[in-house]
This record gives C-alpha cells, structure tokens and sequence, in this order.
C-alpha cells in the first residue's frame, strides 16, 4: 500500500527484489543507484556481510514521476535470499506495492528458483496478500552465463500461472534489461494505483489536482 | 465363450455409431487430434466414465479426440488410459527398415510396439499394413540409431496375417482383474479396435476422424478374468467385419490367443507411480511410453557426495545410457528437481553396472541433471498452460526509468526495432498494444510453431527465444549467413525473392526470414508451416525495420 502524504503531495511506493540467494537483487540495486542521477536517489544503504551476503536489506529511495500533481518517490529494496532470514523477508515484504523476482537462470538454481518463489507466495499470503494481486515482473538474470536453462523452462517455473506477467532477460552485472525490469514493475504498479486509488488523490482536501 | 460372442456381435453393429460420430467431428482443433494420437507423440485424455446404468444401457464409445494432456499418474489407483492403439510386434516390419538407420544391437522381435489407428493404412485385400517410417521411429526410437529425417521417409507395409494384435494401448497400464461375477461393461478404452482410420467422404481435411468403433457387446463382459474363460481354447483368428467398404481396421485378423496374453500381461502389470510419491518401475518401459535417454556418465557426475563410492567412481568415463520413463521426470520439473529412487535407478542400468550401485540404499534418492534431461526432453513436455492471460499495460507512463532503458537498450543494442503496433495488432487479430517481446511472443504461439527468436544480421539477440541458449547463439550467428547464402545463389535464377528457409533436421525443423537486418529464426512443432502461418510470419517480418 503506498504512502501518500497530503501535505507534501508526495507518494511513496515500495518496490521489493525478491529471489533466491545470490541471484543478483543487490546488483540490480547497485547497477540502478549508479545510473540515477544523485540528485533524484538517496545513498544505497546496504547491509551485508564480506562475501557480499545481504544480512538485512539493501534501501534505495528513488525520485521519479508526477502523477496527479503528486510527486511519486520510490523505495527500492532487497530481501536476503538465504532461507534461514525468512523473518526479515516477512518483514521487507510489509506494505509492499511491487515485486521484482530476480530468477537465477544457472541450471542448478532451478530449484532455489521455485522454492523462493513459493515462499515469496507464502509471505504474501501471511500478510493477506495474493500474488495476483500485487503487480510484479520476473527478471530472468545471468543470462550471459554458460550453463543456463532455456527462458521458456524459466517461464513455466516461474510464470505458469493464470496471469502470466512480463519477464526479462537480464545481465545485472552489466545492466542489461535492469531498468526495463523496473520500469515494467513500475509501469503495471502505477497503473494499478491508477485504477484503484486514483480517485483517492481527488478527494477535497486531499490537494489530488 | 463370451469372448468369441463379443467380438462377433459387436462387428455387426457398426451401424449404431452415427451419433457418436457426429459428436467426435464437433470436437474442436482437428490438428490436435491428428498429433496427439499419432505416433504415440501424446496419449488421448481419459473420458469421463459414464454410470453402470448408463454403460448398461448406451453403446459406450471411446473418444479419440484429445482436449487436453493426460494428467500423469501419481496413483497405483489412476484410471488406464482409454487411446485405443494397434500393437504390432517388430519382428512384423524389422527386415524391412532401411539398415542405415537401424541400431547395432538386434532388438527382441516379438516386442509389440502400439501405433495409432490414424496412422496405419490397411489394405484390406492384400491383408495388409502400411505406416509412415517415421511413425515408427517415433513409437520405438530405440532401434533406430537417429530420429528419422523426412528425407528418410518411406512407407513400410507389412503382412496382417501373421502375428498382429489389435488391442487396447493400455496394455501396460490395465488396473488388476477384479473378480467379476455380474455382466459388466467393458472400461474405457479396454479392447477397441478403431473402425475407420480415414476421414469420411465429405469431411474437411484436419477434421477429427470418425467415431472408432469399439467392440464391445453391450453387457458382455471384456474384463481379463473373462479372458481366462476362453484361455484353453485353440487359437481361432476372429474377423471383424464391417459395414463400410472403405479402408478400415475391423478387417484386422485378431489371434484370440495374443489378446489373451496381451490381457493377462495387462493385468499382471504395475501402473507406473509418480517417483514423488515413491517410485515403481519395472526396469523397462514399453514403447507405447515416452522414454527419455540420459547419459549416465552426466547422472554419475552430479551425485552428491556421499553417494560417490569407489565402486562408482570406477564408472567414471562410461558411455552407457539409461532409459526412464518420461512419466517418471516430467511431473517432477515444475519443481526445479528431478530425482528417481536408488531402487529405479538400478533398474534402469545394464546387469553389468547392477553391481556398482548395490550398496546404495534402494529409497535414497538419485538426483538427474535438468541439463541431461533437457537434451532429450518433447518440448510438449513443459508448455505452458493455455489459459494464461498476459499482464501488460495498454498504456505507458513516462518515467525516469524508462529513458535510462531506453538509453541501456541503445547502448546495449536493443529495442532497436520499431513496431507498428496496429498493424501488428491486425495481424494477429489483438486488441492488445503489442511491442517486440509481445509481438516475438506471438510469433512463436502461433499454431504449428514453439519458439521464435529475433535477431539481427550481426547475431545480436533482440527478443524471443529458442530451446537453449546454445541453439540461439549459433542460429543467430549460422541462420542469416545460410539465408545470405542461399539468396545470392537464387537469385540468378528466376524463382523469385527468396523468403523464407526450412532447415529439417534430425529433431527439429526450423525455418528463417531474413529482412533487412533483421534475422527470424522459428523452430515448428513436429510439422511444417501450418496454411497460413508462414504467410503471417512474413507479414510479421514486414512490418518490423531496424
């Protein structure tokens, strides 16, 4: 649920990178904190360990479009991907408006693949939440690696429901299709807000217009 | 003899069909049923078994046209599939298939292998059979040393006189004999022979073939234990007659005494368990079954470690494939993880491996390489369900983001590509807003087709995808120098621009378009372009400019 603050005619939306452990949620965090000019991003708040482990979150505030006369801001966050810290993904996970599930295209991460996905579901549903009711996009990352599994085998992991949602091919370490992840999970939150919300920005003396 | 008195009465009373008939024509997607029943490519689905009352009472009739993928068996209890194939034995063709193509190793001639009714050609004078040589390929691929190419096609006709059963498909799959001791009808699917193998006069072509007779008298019991009341007898062959003079299968020559082995193995046979809910197999499947074949050397190499005994390791560098039964692996790859028990494994191996994995604890499980697995995998085996409804937004918000991924799409050599999204739109007959990834999406669902990939004369990928990455780094690079190729030859004789290029190969078949730079690779499913598609392909490609 975003965060809209009257008064200063601001929304924050929060946006969640999901996926298995080491499949690349924080270098998509990185890749985005270095293109984005400083003016329209806060610092990259990482907590991880040396081998380059995410121990808590990665946070990164973004500044990005007009939406009504309101100024959208958005929150960029990763969970830890490492089974044993599902506490913090429950918590990462609170009010979230968007999903990015970063899938690791390597053969033998297929499984990890699937059981991140299945707990992002659970978690969802721990806060009465539906994926089919959260607007997210699945980044199928590493793509430039060797020994990968075929898209459509990702896509019928990952993306066999009934609402099939859009996926990218991605290279995290390069930059390859970061922001067209981004921009999609943006696109389809926006729109969704749009939708259902919409009308809540015009209600008098809320300043909507 | 309630065997010999079902078999008689039910030949005569083809007649009785027209309405089933008429039925089995309304049944949509007539390609579907073509594929799926031929060359044992997919199993028709299970129809809905009607009451006794009903059984009693109504012709029961067996449905060949299949909706949908039978759902795998995950129970001891699940119903037998109903497909009503021929089983032939291969001693019947062998001396027949061209020898190149044949395996070194001799196969058991008395094996049956089951063909679809719709792929078989009877000549009813001649008592005999003709079938495709790539039907069979399909329904025993064991024997052949490769997949069999079109160039390779020939039709293969064999005697119908001699050993040649028709059954049921399910001969491996029948639940046990239950004591009967009431008539009762026969099961689904139990003891058909299909009537007509050919389309009736008048019917379109691609339309689902008429209702197959099932010879069965109504009430009269088929179970095996019925069988068994015939099993002394001596081996009279039963003609089924029929009513149509067209070329049909009611004229086959059924030796009762096959049937009855047919029947009694049927019944003896376990039904295969899914390996999640712990694995059953009997060491061998039957070619009516996908197999798939996995070097073991692969399997070897990806045991965990505390499986990796000496006895083992000395494998190391062995050539010998195991065979698997695709029951077995398909339900299992939605999870990202393919394992058989120790136990199937084993049993799997050559006798002279048996030895090696003894110590190994039968219910520990063996883990099989996605990687391997994929290597031999139908691709029909992980399509996505066909229901799915595509989220994508109609309309676009500008935001920051989308200039950076337009200024990475540049940089990186993507998106590139402009699309007229209406007249794409019309092509496909969408209201949906269609970009590159939807519009290469859509090339590649469209009938006949299974994957599509869209690159540049350079080999730079710009959207889709084929079955492996591999694939698509050398058709991009390989698919437009061919193209380049072929159409500068061409070109000095009068046939025209060239558009489009089909490659068959082996397993697969795959077609090209090049226009301008830009290079459309689409892999087909089984078939050549369906009426129509490649034209639309074309139209596609005409409307994309780099």
């Amino acid at each position: 649920m975003p965060t809209i603050n009257y008064a200063a005619k601001e929304i924050q939306f929060k946006i969640v990178y999901c996926g298995a452990a080491l499949c690349g949620k924080t270098t998509n965090l990185v890749y985005i904190h270095s293109r984005i000019a400083p003016a329209h991003r806060g610092d990259l708040v990482s907590l991880a360990t040396a081998a380059d482990r995410t121990l808590f979150f990665d946070f990164l505030p973004l500044s990005a479009v007009i939406l009504q006369g309101f100024k959208t801001k958005f929150q960029l966050y990763t969970v830890p991907g490492q089974v044993i810290y599902n506490a913090t993904r429950q918590l990462v996970l609170r009010n979230v408006d968007g999903v990015v599930f970063v899938a690791d295209s390597q053969w033998d991460k297929m499984e990890e693949n699937v059981e991140s996905f299945r707990n992002l579901e659970q978690n969802l549903q721990k806060q009465s939440l539906s994926l089919d009711a959260v607007p997210y996009v699945l980044q199928l990352n590493k793509r430039d690696l060797q020994d990968v599994a075929p898209t459509n085998y990702l896509q019928y992991l990952l993306n066999n429901r009934k609402r099939r949602v859009q996926s990218f091919e991605s290279i995290a370490t390069t930059g390859v299709n970061v922001f067209s992840t981004l921009d999609a999970v943006t696109q389809v939150l926006l729109h969704k807000f749009n939708r259902e919300r919409g009308q809540l920005l015009a209600v008098p003396g809320g300043g909507g217009r | 003899m309630p065997f010999l008195n079902w078999f008689r009465k039910k030949s005569t009373s083809t007649e009785a069909e027209p309405k089933a008939s008429s039925a089995d024509k309304s049944s949509p997607e007539p390609t579907t049923v073509i594929e799926t029943a031929s060359g044992n490519s997919e199993q028709a689905s299970v129809p809905d078994t009607p009451s006794t009352e009903q059984q009693l009472t109504e012709t029961p009739v067996i449905p060949l046209s299949a909706a949908a993928p039978p759902e795998p068996k995950t129970s001891s209890t699940a119903e037998p599939a109903s497909t009503p194939h021929l089983s032939v034995p291969l001693g019947a063709f062998y001396e027949k298939l061209p020898p190149h193509l044949l395996a070194s190793i001799r196969p058991d001639l008395k094996r049956l292998i089951q063909i679809a009714p719709e792929d078989i050609v009877i000549e009813e004078n001649a008592e005999e059979a003709t079938v495709p040589l790539s039907i069979l390929s399909l329904s025993c691929p064991d024997i052949f040393v490769r997949p069999v190419a079109a160039s390779d096609e020939i039709p293969i006709t064999f005697s119908l006189s001699g050993p040649v059963a028709a059954s049921a498909a399910e001969s491996s799959q029948q639940p046990e004999a239950q004591p009967l001791k009431t008539a009762a009808p026969p099961e689904p699917g139990s003891l058909v022979v299909p009537a007509d193998t050919r389309p009736e006069e008048g019917s379109k072509m691609g339309e689902p073939h008429p209702i197959k007779e099932q010879l069965t008298e109504s009430g009269s019991p088929t179970r095996p234990d019925e069988i068994e009341s015939v099993e002394r007898q001596p081996a009279p062959t039963v003609r089924a007659t029929t009513a149509s003079g067209k070329i049909n299968l009611r004229d086959v020559t059924v030796p009762v005494d096959e049937l009855i082995r047919l029947r009694e193995s049927a019944a003896g046979a376990k039904p295969l368990a899914s390996a999640s809910s712990g694995t059953e197999f009997s060491g061998h499947t039957s070619s009516a079954e996908k197999e798939i074949r996995l070097r073991l050397q692969s399997v070897l190499s990806n045991l965990p470690p505390g499986l990796e005994q000496p006895s083992i390791q000395d494998l190391s560098g062995t050539e010998t494939e195991i065979v698997l039964p695709l029951d077995l692996i398909q339900p299992q790859l939605a999870q990202g993880r393919v394992v058989v028990s120790a136990a199937t494994f084993c049993k799997a191996l050559p006798d002279d491996l048996k030895p090696h994995f003894e110590a190994i604890e039968p219910s520990t499980e063996i883990p099989i390489p996605l990687r391997e697995i994929f290597l031999g995998l139908p691709h029909e085996a992980i399509k996505l369900r066909e229901d799915q409804e595509m989220v994508h937004p109609q309309e676009t918000i500008q935001t920051p983001f989308r200039a950076h991924a337009e200024e990475d799409a540049k940089r990186f050599g993507l998106e590139q590509v402009k699309v007229n999204s209406e007249r794409l739109q019309a092509i496909f007959l969408t209201d949906e807003t269609l970009d590159l990834p939807k519009t290469i999406t859509k090339v590649g669902e469209l009938p006949g087709l299974r994957s599509c990939l869209l690159n540049t004369t350079d080999g730079l990928k710009l959207a889709g995808g084929l079955d492996s990455p591999d694939q698509e780094q050398a058709v991009s690079v390989l698919a437009p120098e061919l193209f380049k190729e072929a159409r500068s030859k061409l070109a000095e004789m009068q046939f025209g621009a060239l558009e489009t290029i089909t490659l068959h190969c082996g397993r697969d078949q795959l077609s090209t378009f090049l226009q301008g730079k830009l290079c459309l690779t689409v892999l087909h499913d089984n078939r050549p372009f369906k009426p129509g598609i490649r034209e639309k392909v074309q139209a596609v490609m005409n409307e994309l400019v780099l």
